[in-house]
């Protein structure tokens, strides 16, 4: 027998019986346990609440907005909505006044309506930290949804950019000429 | 706690059930996970007695480190890593006791259930390892008694494999030197 075998044995020896409390004791212990949740159940709170979240800020920040629509575009794409544009890559819309800019950040056609996702930000300062600003000052950062009847890809980017420069943020809505009864 | 990260072929054999248990109990089965512990029940104690002093503090290291094992089960990524899992725990535990108990003034309780089933050589050999420092103590155990390679001891202990290696022969070299007479099995 190797040397290090033969101390292993040894050391095995001196250590190794367990005295016949230990079993009953780690039996008691493990019968004490507190009952944990299955791990699909977990994971399924995590992605409830992921969910939660998302659906809370896509309502107060325009980075949870734009995010939100790029899930609404991914399933539509994915299960096939025969007549769904997305022209979130082609179209790009902003108009500035002073210091204050609105941008299309999400653009498309469901079929029925034309949905135009913008955001309002100051040019000195980040998105997100200009949607505060824009808070203060009252502006929207919601998305505006738009009933029209089906048009063409070019008619609608015409429809869009005439939409955004006719934003009046003065009076934090769109002007006449661009009202949704104009925009059908 | 992260799993260990054992790169090389598991030098251990690993239960062709365990497997099976690991994923029972990660989905909350308690029979499960009594059967899972049951083979390590030898190991815990050995590895909680060489590395604490008293009886009480032994119990309490294994309860502790059931409780913990059963609480971050879900977090293995490897199952066939349990048993080193499973040992990292139960060490941090014990060290985590013993750091308490040095900090408090030592009081010397009778051992209770550490007096059965003993002969003259084995408390002997028990005496000389509580005596060596817990640092020297802990790759002891891991590699001569619970089995693991050094470098498996290594990585359940935190530590430098070298440091893990010098750490071993300064232990031996001391127990020889205590051990008079039986340097030899040393």
């Amino acid at each position: 027998m190797r040397k290090n075998d033969k101390f292993g044995s040894r050391l095995r020896s001196a250590y190794g019986p367990v005295p016949s409390e230990i079993p009953s004791m780690i039996h008691e212990t493990i019968d004490m346990l507190p009952e944990r949740k299955r791990g699909h159940i977990k994971h399924l709170s995590w992605l409830a609440a992921c969910i939660a979240l998302l659906l809370v800020t896509s309502f107060i920040t325009p980075l949870g907005a734009y995010a939100m629509n790029q899930i609404k575009v991914f399933f539509a794409q994915t299960l096939g909505i025969p007549e769904f544009d997305d022209y979130a890559n082609t179209v790009e819309v902003k108009n500035t006044q002073g210091d204050v800019e609105v941008k299309s950040d999400s653009v498309y056609f469901d079929g029925e309506r034309l949905v135009i996702g913008y955001s309002v930000s100051t040019n000195t300062k980040p998105l997100f930290q200009t949607w505060m600003d824009a808070k203060d000052i009252k502006l929207p950062t919601e998305h505006n949804d738009y009933d029209i009847d089906e048009m063409k890809a070019q008619e609608i980017m015409e429809l869009l950019n005439d939409a955004i420069k006719n934003y009046d943020l003065q009076n934090d809505q769109f002007k006449a000429s661009a009202t949704k009864e104009s925009l059908m | 706690m992260d799993d260990i990260n054992i790169a090389m072929a598991h030098h251990y054999e690993v239960p062709s059930d365990e497997c099976y248990l690991v994923a029972e109990a990660k989905a909350g089965n308690k029979g499960a996970f009594e059967q899972l512990i049951k083979p390590y029940h030898s190991l815990l104690f050995g590895v909680a007695r060489g590395l604490l002093k008293h009886g009480e503090d032994i119990e309490d290291a294994i309860q502790d480190t059931l409780i913990q094992s059963w609480q971050k089960l879900p977090n293995l990524r490897d199952d066939a890593l349990f048993k080193p899992w499973l040992m990292r725990i139960l060490v941090n535990k014990c060290k985590g006791r013993y750091r308490f108990k040095i900090t408090e003034s030592l009081d010397v309780q009778p051992e209770g259930l550490l007096t059965s089933n003993d002969n003259v050589e084995d408390r002997q050999l028990r005496m000389l390892v509580e005596d060596l420092p817990l640092k020297l103590r802990e790759p002891l155990l891991l590699h001569y008694f619970a089995g693991f390679t050094v470098e498996e001891s290594a990585r359940i202990l935190h530590t430098p494999l070298n440091t893990v290696k010098s750490r071993l022969k300064r232990s031996r070299a001391l127990l020889r030197t205590a051990w008079m007479g039986k340097e030899d099995e040393i």
